[in-house]
């Protein structure tokens, strides 16, 4: 799978955010992208998975070829995208494990409970999940690294082609930070995703591998490298 | 049964405390629900078909239930009294609560006497119908110290019924008593529902009382909920859902009279269509109640853009040294941004939109204990969100229970 955003520009409550990318992720690939607050970070993440408040005005989004800028958000998950959200949502009254489980169910038919529960599990497990977090309510009253740790193991369980990780790292302590890392850049090589992982820092990098770091400031990709680059803005900011 | 008498009498004299009609605010909102003056009589015989079709979808054994022939009980903690009907002449100048009750202690045939001894536990259910014919009916709970109660009413209506449901409970839950009462009105779209609800919780008792509102035309309910005694516990509940021009009005008010005591409201309504509903959740502390915890929160849901909600919390407290106290109030459509967040999951719009709102029925649904009442109310309120119809018997099914994320 590849996807593929052409000199995209996104206009949000009539305010342009995005004023053109180019970028490329195939399956198997790691990308970063850093920024400064306010860059455009976030709306290049929502404007990925078809968020109905980011309006794309030129250029053009494709999967494999082909432009999803009219498909809903859910047809861009069936087509194998993820977003790990920045801030996930809480719903009160609806079980983290029914939600997962229609999830599943939408993405890749029906699953057995035994097979699904036993997933859940194993991948909670590794990332130290306690185990009466599964059995609540999505994301409601959990801490902010519970909720960033339910957002990856919603990625394992879900097998997306590409994942985009809206940073994943933030609010964590330094443990969680290497658990979460552990966990992304295990399903990364066993499932040949693409990633495309959105960080301030790159203390999260020291547990991974990317190949590609991208540099956006003002809704623009100024500066392109490897994982150097991402050592260079720790030390030096984004002063390019 | 006089004694069964003075206890509804003094019930529906302690209303006229209560400040559904004294407060200026609450004034201003009200939905008129016409009090019959007639007793029901016999009901017609489609309750019979329904009772039949309830009792088989639901796989549960009613150990109370109406038929043509008025009110039976098969258990040993029930006993229904027949009673002679009397002359019931309504006084304009009254206050609701005192007509709606004077109507039904005046027109009831019957008086439903639940009675736990203490130390013993009892589950129940009732199933009290109405085809054509209004039915005012008066049900006395007395919890013994020290015993556990589960009740279960389902009330419900044949489809083109009229008629008026009045049930007027009396419910005392004991020192150290365990009490959950269910109480479902499951209400065709021309009925009416006038329901009053006089709760006490004793001495560090815990009582629920889960109330679910699933129409009928115009419904109208007054709770007036007491934590009497030292530490006692006592939660009221409160689920609504409203459909084409459904209105409901709904009463409540909470009263902290002794030290330790936690009193707390929950209501969350739904509504579809052109519904309307106002919620009236009043909580007082009283003096000399130290310690004591007080919570009123009001909860709408508003699906389509005809639909209106009216919360209209509010709390009195005059102890100055409470552990908590707090009344709250919030009205939404379907959040936007959850959506999007269901949907990123791979789940098709109007998917997302009945999980998010079957998700806003649930946080209420799970504060009720009782498993199977928790899979009926889930199923019928589904039914009624999926189908945009009522359903007098809706397919109960254990995957909806999969929705309700466990206990509080």
């Amino acid at each position: 799978m590849k996807l593929e955003i052409k000199d995209l520009h996104v206009e949000v409550e009539e305010k342009e955010v995005i004023k053109g990318i180019d970028l490329t992720i195939s399956e198997g690939e790691f990308h970063v992208l850093m920024g400064p607050n306010g860059s455009g970070k976030t709306t290049l993440s929502r404007t990925i998975m078809g968020h109905t408040k980011m309006k794309v005005t030129k250029g053009d989004i494709l999967v494999d070829g082909e432009s999803v800028l009219k498909m809903s958000t859910d047809k861009r998950a069936k087509l194998g995208l993820f977003l790990l959200f920045q801030s996930p949502i809480e719903v009160e009254g609806l079980g983290l494990l029914n939600f997962l489980n229609t999830a599943k169910a939408s993405l890749q038919g029906s699953l057995s409970f035994k097979d699904f529960m036993g997933e859940v599990k194993d991948n909670a497990k590794n990332l130290h999940i306690k185990e009466d977090i599964i059995g609540r309510s999505l994301n409601y009253g959990f801490s902010g690294g519970e909720k960033k740790k339910v957002e990856v193991l919603q990625m394992q369980v879900l097998k997306p082609k590409i994942a985009i990780l809206d940073e994943p790292d933030s609010g964590l302590d330094v443990d969680a930070v290497r658990v979460v890392a552990q966990n992304v850049s295990e399903y990364q090589q066993k499932s040949k995703a693409g990633l495309l992982l959105i960080t301030h820092y790159s203390r999260i990098l020291n547990y991974m591998k990317p190949e590609f770091v991208h540099v956006m400031v003002d809704g623009k990709i100024v500066k392109e490298g490897g994982r150097d680059l991402a050592d260079r803005i720790e030390k030096e900011g984004y002063r390019f | 049964m006089e004694s069964g008498q003075r206890i509804v009498e003094q019930a529906i004299a302690s209303y006229a405390s209560v400040p559904f009609e004294a407060k200026e605010l609450y004034k201003r909102y009200v939905i008129n629900v016409p009090i019959p003056h007639d007793s029901g009589g016999a009901q017609g015989s489609g309750i019979e078909e329904l009772k039949k079709q309830i009792i088989s979808g639901s796989g549960l054994k009613f150990d109370v239930s109406n038929g043509t022939g008025g009110i039976s009980s098969s258990s040993e903690f029930v006993k229904v009294s027949k009673k002679n009907v009397a002359d019931y002449k309504e006084n304009a100048e009254a206050h609701f609560e005192e007509r709606l009750g004077g109507y039904v202690s005046a027109k009831s045939d019957s008086i439903i006497e639940v009675t736990v001894p203490d130390n013993r536990e009892a589950k129940l259910n009732f199933l009290l119908l109405e085809d054509g014919a209004n039915m005012p009916v008066e049900i006395l709970v007395n919890a013994g110290a020290g015993s556990r109660l589960s009740l279960f009413e389902w009330f419900g209506s044949v489809s083109e019924s009229g008629s008026m449901s009045a049930p007027l409970h009396v419910i005392d839950a004991g020192v150290k008593s365990n009490v959950e009462i269910n109480v479902l009105h499951n209400e065709g779209p021309k009925s009416r529902v006038g329901a009053m609800n006089k709760i006490t919780a004793g001495e560090d008792s815990v009582m629920r009382f889960n109330a679910i509102y699933n129409g009928g035309g115009v419904t109208r309910s007054s709770t007036f909920a007491e934590a009497a005694g030292k530490g006692s516990d006592l939660l009221v509940n409160e689920v609504v859902l409203g459909h084409a021009d459904q209105k409901f009005d709904i009463n409540t008010f909470m009263l902290n009279s002794s030290q330790s005591t936690k009193a707390v409201l929950k209501t969350g309504a739904v509504l579809k269509g052109r519904s309307f509903c106002i919620l009236k959740g009043y909580a007082k502390v009283s003096e000399g109640t130290r310690g004591s915890y007080s919570n009123v929160e009001e909860k709408g849901l508003v699906i389509d853009p005809d639909a209106r909600i009216q919360p209209l919390p509010d709390m009195s407290i005059d102890c100055k040294d409470v552990a908590f106290a707090s009344h709250s109030a919030s009205t939404a459509p379907v959040d936007k941004e959850a959506l999007f967040y269901l949907m990123s999951r791979g789940i098709d719009e109007a998917k997302a939109k009945r999980i998010f709102i079957a998700s806003f029925l649930s946080k209420y649904l799970a504060n009720i204990e009782n498993d199977i009442v928790k899979e009926i109310a889930i199923s019928i309120l589904l039914d009624k969100l999926d189908n945009d119809r009522h359903s007098g018997v809706p397919k109960i099914s254990m995957q909806n229970l999969w929705i309700v994320p466990g206990k509080r």
